[in-house]
């Protein structure tokens, strides 16, 4: 039963999925006219060429609104025009591959900045940056929506902030970006219109804790320390050493007062020692 | 052979309505008096977040079904039996009534359009599905339930009607029937065929639920867009049906421009009127004689992608943060 071979499919039925699935996906192309007609029954009020263009119609229509609620600061920085542009183009070459649409615009980021509109240019474009680095933030956001978090297991209180065994919650992310992507999606958040941000590295920590998304900005040494936790499966110690390193000793004195925040906030979690 | 029979004790569950995220604090800060509800399973079959959470916390209050989109009964792909075993993970956490997708096709080669399409109606297909509901039902341990789907298109090749074809699967499956009353007003409209000629042929006894959702009248066609009240005509069209199928679950279905909760609650008790035998008013419905130039998306789809933007909020980490900010 596994293997498939109890449910292969009728040869006509496997071509008529074929021809419809490409009218769908790659309507720039277009079917053939004499497929359309062998295929599709006219009726009396639309031709068969009319009745596949209302699917084909739907098809973009209804995956680009769920683009606009997965990219909803995107889609507010480019405008609906532009925004559309650029996710349809993503869709053709990205047709979903998964049953849940939670993972519609899983590639979206990498796809802009792989078919950045300056590819051929003599300097980057700083909006297209900023196009990249707002898709990468909202994507993010939206994964840690409903990843597997640390709810059920409880986060480390300041009453562990010295055991050995201290983790990152498995429901937060670490990034830097080139424009501070977080306040510009929280003035969209809030109902304004804010303009075309100002560049400046940012680096920031998205966490779910409590079923809760927050957005916290941090200096660069605990971007640092934090990245180095989150490496491999090694101790707070050994991150303390390593960034140590690199950023100076005066970090031994930081960390603990960095380390009750990030206690206060659900950062960290107990794990195996 | 698997022909429902009058022993058969399936629940009736009343009316009950979509569990949309829009209205989900309100569910659970009021816990409204809703007979069930249906749930999307794709919303939640690989959610491990707080939409899988708020799913525990209905399930403990309302009976629930669920109802699926891409599983895909009549593709020429394999099953995928990663999906299917996240579906009966989902079910033995949460206990549904049944489990519920449409007599469809949403993509092959692994992808996924996330549209219902038509299946050809042929004696080829009829056998493909038929075995691949027997599958789908033995990893299930349940019988499915399938739901008619609103098409656009028909094929050359189909030799069956689709309610006959139904009926034929529920005999030699012994699935069970979601009839979506307004996909068959939709559906009969867009093939130039006559709703009554259908319902002539649907097998009633296999029936277990009732959909009912708003469509979108252009003209030419009619688009299924779930998106505003009920048509009159598929409110006669309901009142047929229930005559014959008294037991079968009600839902209604409001998924582009959702209105608050009590709005679509006071939308499906009307059909509480109609099943005590109260007359359509179809000349004082406002849906009569309304044809929109403009084209809605059929079955949409966007109410399944969380509104979480409300949700994430900066935050600061430590007394100074805060005073800044």
């Amino acid at each position: 039963m596994r293997d498939g071979r109890a449910d292969v499919a009728p040869l006509a039925l496997a071509q008529l999925q074929q021809f419809m699935q490409s009218a769908l996906l790659q309507q720039a192309e277009g079917p053939d006219h004499g497929l359309i007609e062998r295929y599709i029954a006219a009726t009396g009020l639309l031709d068969p060429a009319q009745h596949l263009a209302i699917y084909q119609r739907a098809y973009f229509a209804r995956l680009l609104q769920c683009m606009q609620g997965q990219f909803k600061a995107l889609a507010h920085a480019l405008g609906s025009e532009l925004f559309r542009d650029f996710a349809c183009e993503y869709l053709r070459a990205h047709p979903s591959c998964s049953p849940t649409l939670a993972h519609l615009g899983a590639g979206f980021a990498d796809y802009l900045q792989q078919n950045r509109p300056d590819a051929h240019a003599a300097q980057p474009e700083a909006w297209i940056d900023f196009m990249v680095d707002l898709a990468d933030f909202e994507w993010t956001l939206y994964s840690l929506f409903d990843a597997p978090g640390a709810e059920e297991q409880g986060y480390a209180t300041l009453a562990q902030q010295d055991h050995p065994a201290l983790r990152l919650q498995p429901c937060l992310a670490l990034r830097q970006y080139r424009f501070p992507v977080g306040a510009y999606y929280q003035q969209v958040a809030d109902g304004h219109d804010p303009v075309f941000p100002l560049a400046q590295q940012v680096y920031l920590a998205l966490v779910r804790t409590h079923y809760r998304l927050g957005i916290f900005s941090l200096q660069p040494a605990q971007y640092a320390l934090l990245s180095r936790l989150a490496q491999a499966d090694g101790t707070l110690a050994q991150a303390l050493a390593a960034t140590a390193d690199q950023l100076g000793e005066a970090i031994h004195s930081l960390a603990p007062i960095w380390l009750r925040g990030w206690l206060q906030a659900g950062f960290l979690v107990l794990g195996h020692d | 052979m698997h022909a429902p029979h009058p022993g058969d004790n399936w629940p009736r569950l009343g009316l009950g309505l979509g569990l949309r995220h829009v209205h989900v604090e309100h569910i659970l800060k009021h816990w409204p008096a809703v007979d069930w509800f249906e749930v999307i399973s794709e919303n939640f079959m690989f959610s491990a977040g707080r939409p899988r959470q708020v799913l525990r916390q209905v399930a403990e209050r309302y009976p629930l079904v669920m109802h699926g989109v891409s599983m895909s009964i009549g593709s020429s792909d394999p099953l995928d039996f990663r999906y299917l075993q996240a579906l009966k993970a989902l079910a033995d956490e949460i206990q549904p009534k049944w489990i519920s997708d449409h007599l469809c096709w949403t993509g092959i080669q692994g992808k996924h359009t996330h549209d219902l399409l038509p299946l050809p109606l042929t004696d080829e297909t009829l056998q493909h599905v038929a075995e691949r509901i027997r599958i789908v039902q033995a990893v299930l341990e349940r019988p499915l339930v399938l739901e008619n789907p609103s098409s656009y298109l028909s094929y050359t090749q189909s030799s069956w009607t689709e309610p006959a074809f139904l009926a034929e699967l529920v005999v030699q499956t012994g699935c069970r029937l979601l009839f979506d009353v307004n996909n068959c007003y939709v559906s009969c409209y867009n093939a130039g065929q006559d709703p009554q000629d259908y319902l002539k042929a649907l097998p009633h006894e296999a029936i277990v639920q009732l959909h009912l959702a708003g469509h979108q009248h252009c003209g030419s066609h009619i688009i299924d867009t779930h998106d505003r009240p009920v048509a009159a005509a598929v409110w006669q069209l309901f009142q047929q049906v229930w005559r014959r199928s008294p037991a079968a679950a009600i839902l209604l279905e409001w998924d582009g421009n959702i209105p608050d909760f009590d709005t679509c609650l006071a939308e499906l008790h009307k059909a509480k009127g109609f099943m005590q035998g109260q007359q359509v008013n179809h000349w004082a419905a406002a849906d009569v004689g309304r044809v929109d130039a403009a084209e809605a998306v059929s079955t949409p789809v966007d109410f399944m992608v969380a509104p979480l933007m409300a949700e994430a909020r900066q935050m600061a980490m430590t007394e100074q943060e805060r005073q800044d900010a």
